[in-house]
């Protein structure tokens, strides 16, 4: 495999982040650890463009947040996937799953 | 994960700052991240910076968040909006359902105006809008003489036609027809009646349009035997079962077999919808030094980017020629280029503006109505609305709430407004002449019913409006004090009955003008008797009937079979039918008398040629000499009569019996006028009676006068509907090939002149009618309303000591505060606008002071009689419960 990490493309930080909420409800940077952790190290995702990614999320009802204490008792926002959130994933999901292999298919064709 | 103090939740409630909220969140990040690296073994500071390098541009991170927010927050409301809507037709839905009564008065109401208003825009859409159905109908006219007398729509001599069309460059193409005329069908099934055109293989080609089957005739055509024709859709569908076939049939008209070649497109209908066939005229045939029958109809179209003004000074230009060339015949003669569409609605776009005043004045009454109606449904639930508005609705989300619930409301009234226009345009049609232009292209179309839901939409929103907007500011405090609202509503609702009383004075004022002339026209002088009258026209073939023997031989047997019918009190015949609007007129010279005209003969005056028995049978009195009677017939000497008319123009003083006249010029053949008649209405009822000659029948075969109807004379009282389908049987004993062209009573022939009128006055009274029923119901419930608003105050005054009588008379003078209004109001608009009745009117001012004064006073009696119930339900009221209340 490539040694230099995968950057991530817009959408897909978007289906990423709703994938790590069917976990639990997390904060921003626990979404982050986990989507890091999960990939072992091979994605390269920016902590900011995280951000916007939940507000987006967030506008369109497939999240919610509160603001809560975190562990070590600091004011944090934490995101909850909603039943909007979960059906749109599985849709998502769906279509990724079609796009990778259609994908690779034309890839892996014989020139 | 634990909760968060309570105080910072609610903080945060009382002082939204999204922005410090994103920086507070990012924040976190780096200092969990921060903290990381300090337990992985990184001093404080490092870590620090190094958490807040990894996370990468924050203040850029906030503005695209903030971005996100707020174009997602519109994208929201949008989407909310719209959920509202739905929520806000949920609920208009309920609040019709809750008072269906209210929900149906209005709808009816405005419907009915609806209704009218689409039923004559679907004619003025048919008649005045719609393209006619030719190739780029823009550039049609039709290109009349204009004779010295005055005439501009004079037919055009074949001479002039064919100079026209060789000289014009303004046309590209020109066509000629004549007049559409009755021919008799015969060779399969029965005998039947049909209308033809003969018209030039251009006239086709300048209206560009191709037939649907077969081809049309061509100037090659002209060749063969030159009898050749295209039939009508319609004909083709009913009289030959739309046989594909029928291409070079034979058809056989009045005795001549004729070729067809065509069938027309659907639609086709020039010059009108009356005409079946179109036979080949070819230009050969026309005699180019023909410039005295003035009998063609000339059709040209005119060049890409000509006008029809040039197209006209071109026209005079070459007629300016013409005049020149052919002095003799051409002095003083001019020109007239005509747009075709304008030339064939100009005779009944006055009809059609006064139907459309009519329907807009009913549409103005029914909106009126609807006003008050909705007025009073909100001034009831402004109890309701203020609660609303004391929940948190906005006063923007009121009026929105209210005007959703006009739209319902429009829909209902459009929907009920199309089955009204769908009768009320049946009834139009089958009341309509046979001979309004383009009647066959009235109908409900998208466009019109496009229109109707504009309309609907437009006045209901006009007349809801006003309530809407009175409501949302209505002041929550004194709405949930008290149910009433002041005075305020008073002035609209008064205002509103003011216009309904207004139109209705209007359209009642034309109706009435209307029907008056009708009672005038029903007391004009015939000079004969129409009662009783049966005409029955037919068109005796000349190939059967060549000579005058033959002729004179059929009237004869024809005369005495009627004659000695059962129940038939007399019988005779004439050469025109009574109501027949253009008879022949033939000019004629007097014996030892100057004309002033160079051809030495008197200006042209309709000529009867009349069987034996014709005056004694109509009824018209002879005053001097004798009346043409079995004398008169073959080689006897020729006779005439005249009419008082005539006899006082052209002889004054002098005695026309013995004197003699003659048709073709000075020199004779002479005919001794044998004796005076009285004058007739025989044209139009509504035409002062003309001077006329009379001939007898049997005494020349008159060419020009191929139409005949028997006349008979019914007594009294005897249905003649059951003579005359005896009558037609006789008919067909006499000759199975003859077709009857018409058979109607006198009567019922002059009302067919009177359709266009008749049409006015039924439609125009029905709206004044619906009117004038909408404006007293209007007047009754806002007088209700106000009663029942007042009660409290009345209850005061009857408390005070007014009396029963009092408290009526007050209720009536506010009543007749608004009827008295509303008459001054209407009756400035009427005096103003029944001008347009002009043409509808017979001996009748469009300002009759009668017409105006009884409406006035039909209107006052109506409104105050609608007043009454509730101001005696005024004085029912008990002063002490209203007082308490």
């Amino acid at each position: 495999m490539a040694s230099q990490p995968l950057s991530v493309l817009q959408g897909t930080l978007d289906l990423l982040v709703l994938r790590a909420l069917t976990w639990d409800t997390m904060h921003g940077y626990a979404i982050m650890r986990w989507i890091r952790q999960t990939a072992d190290g091979e994605l390269e995702v920016e902590d900011a463009a995280l951000y916007p990614s939940l507000h987006r999320l967030e506008m369109r009802g497939l999240i919610e947040a509160e603001w809560g204490l975190s562990e070590n008792n600091r004011r944090a926002r934490f995101y909850k996937i909603t039943a909007a959130g979960r059906r749109a994933l599985r849709a998502e999901h769906e279509s990724w799953r079609r796009y990778v292999k259609v994908v690779a298919r034309v890839m892996e064709s014989e020139a | 994960m634990s909760r968060e103090p309570l105080w910072r939740r609610y903080a945060r409630f009382f002082r939204p700052d999204p922005r410090a909220d994103i920086d507070e969140e990012m924040q976190f990040h780096i200092d969990e991240r921060a903290r990381e690296l300090v337990t992985a073994g990184l001093d404080p500071r490092a870590a620090a910076a190094k958490a807040r390098e990894e996370f990468g541009n924050a203040a850029a991170a906030r503005v695209a968040c903030e971005a996100i927010r707020t174009i997602e927050t519109t994208r929201v409301t949008r989407v909310r909006a719209w959920t509202d809507i739905g929520q806000d037709i949920r609920y208009a839905l309920r609040s019709v359902a809750r008072r269906p009564a209210h929900a149906v008065l209005v709808t009816i109401t405005l419907a009915l105006g609806l209704g009218a208003t689409t039923a004559i825009l679907s004619v003025v859409n048919g008649v005045l809008l719609r393209p006619l159905p030719y190739e780029a109908p823009e550039r049609l006219a039709w290109v009349y003489e204009w004779s010295p007398g005055g005439d501009d729509h004079n037919p055009v001599s074949p001479g002039n036609y064919m100079d026209w069309k060789a000289r014009t460059r303004s046309f590209v193409a020109m066509g000629a027809h004549y007049h559409p005329y009755d021919v008799t069908l015969t060779g399969s099934g029965e005998p039947d009646r049909l209308v033809v055109t003969d018209a030039t293989p251009s006239l086709m080609t300048v209206l560009g349009v191709s037939p649907s089957l077969g081809r049309l005739f061509t100037a090659s055509d002209a060749s063969g035997d030159g009898q050749v024709l295209v039939i009508s859709h319609a004909l083709w569908k009913t009289r030959f079962g739309a046989d594909p076939g029928i291409l070079s049939q034979r058809l056989v008209l009045d005795g001549q077999p004729w070729t067809i070649l065509g069938v027309m497109p659907e639609g086709f209908a020039y010059p009108d919808a009356t005409v079946n066939i179109w036979r080949l005229q070819s230009e050969s045939a026309f005699k180019p030094d023909d410039r005295r029958s003035h009998n063609l109809a000339v059709v040209g179209r005119i060049r890409d980017g000509a006008t029809f003004a040039q197209a006209q000074t071109e026209m005079d230009a070459i007629t300016t020629q013409l005049v020149t060339e052919y002095p003799q015949f051409m002095k003083d003669w001019r020109v007239n280029v005509t747009p075709m569409h304008a030339d064939i609605v100009a005779p009944v776009r006055s009809l059609i503006v006064i139907l459309l005043a009519g329907a807009t004045l009913l549409l103005v009454v029914a909106c009126g109505n609807a006003g008050n109606l909705l007025l009073t449904r909100a001034i009831a639930r402004s109890r309701e609305i203020a609660v609303r508005g004391a929940l948190g609705a906005g006063g923007y989300r009121i009026i929105r709430q209210l005007l959703v619930e006009c739209l319902v409301l429009a829909m209902l009234a459009a929907l009920a407004g199309v089955a009204v226009a769908f009768v009320a345009l049946r009834a139009l049609l089958a009341l309509a002449p046979e001979d309004l232009p383009r009647l066959e292209q009235i109908r409900l179309d998208p466009v019109v019913l496009g229109w109707t839901v504009i309309i609907a939409i437009v006045s209901t929103v006009l007349v809801g409006l006003a309530p809407a907007l009175r409501l949302a500011r209505v002041d929550l405090q004194s709405a949930l004090r008290s149910s009433t609202t002041g005075d305020r509503h008073g002035r609209l609702r008064g205002g509103l009955v003011i216009m309904e009383v207004a139109a209705s004075l209007v359209m009642l004022v034309g109706a009435g003008l209307l029907v008056r002339s009708f009672e005038r026209l029903r007391r004009v002088d015939f000079g004969y008797e129409p009662g009783g009258l049966l005409a029955v026209s037919f068109n005796l073939p000349r190939t059967r009937y060549p000579d005058a023997p033959a002729q004179f031989d059929f009237y004869r047997r024809l005369q005495e079979r009627l004659g000695s019918f059962p129940g038939v009190t007399a019988a005779t015949g004439s050469s025109d039918s009574p109501g027949d609007t253009h008879p022949m007129t033939f000019s004629f010279a007097i014996q030892g008398k100057v004309s002033p005209n160079p051809s030495g003969r008197f200006d042209p005056v309709p000529m009867h040629a009349v069987m034996p028995g014709y005056f004694s049978t109509m009824g018209i009195p002879l005053l001097r000499g004798r009346a043409i009677d079995s004398r008169d017939v073959g080689d006897a000497p020729a006779v005439a009569m005249v009419n008082q008319a005539l006899a006082k123009q052209l002889w004054s003083a002098e005695d026309p019996v013995g004197s003699h006249i003659a048709f073709a010029g000075p020199e004779g053949p002479w005919f001794e006028v044998v004796g005076i008649v009285g004058d007739t209405r025989m044209e139009a009822v509504d035409a002062e009676p003309r001077p006329t000659l009379y001939t007898p029948w049997l005494q020349k075969s008159w060419r020009w006068l191929s139409w005949q109807t028997a006349l008979i004379r019914l007594p009294n009282g005897v249905d003649p509907s059951g003579t005359a389908a005896s009558v037609r049987r006789l008919v067909t004993e006499l000759d199975p090939d003859l077709a009857i062209l018409h058979l109607a009573t006198a009567e019922d022939l002059y009302a067919e002149g009177q359709a266009r009128r008749r049409l006015a006055a039924v439609l125009l009274g029905g709206f004044a009618v619906t009117a004038l029923v909408l404006g007293i119901i209007g007047l009754y419930g806002v007088m209700t309303t106000t009663v029942a608003e007042r009660q409290r105050e009345i209850g005061i005054r009857m408390a005070l000591g007014a009396g029963r009588g009092g408290v009526l008379a007050m209720v009536l003078s506010q009543a007749g505060q608004l009827i008295l209004g509303g008459i001054a109001v209407g009756t400035i608009v009427a005096a103003a606008s029944t001008k347009l009745l002009t043409t509808m009117l017979y001996q009748t001012s469009p300002v009759d002071p009668l017409t105006f004064v009884a409406v006035a006073a039909l209107l006052a009696v109506a409104g105050l009689g609608a007043a009454l119930l509730p101001a005696r339900r005024a004085t029912t009221i008990d002063p002490m419960s209203a007082i308490r209340e």
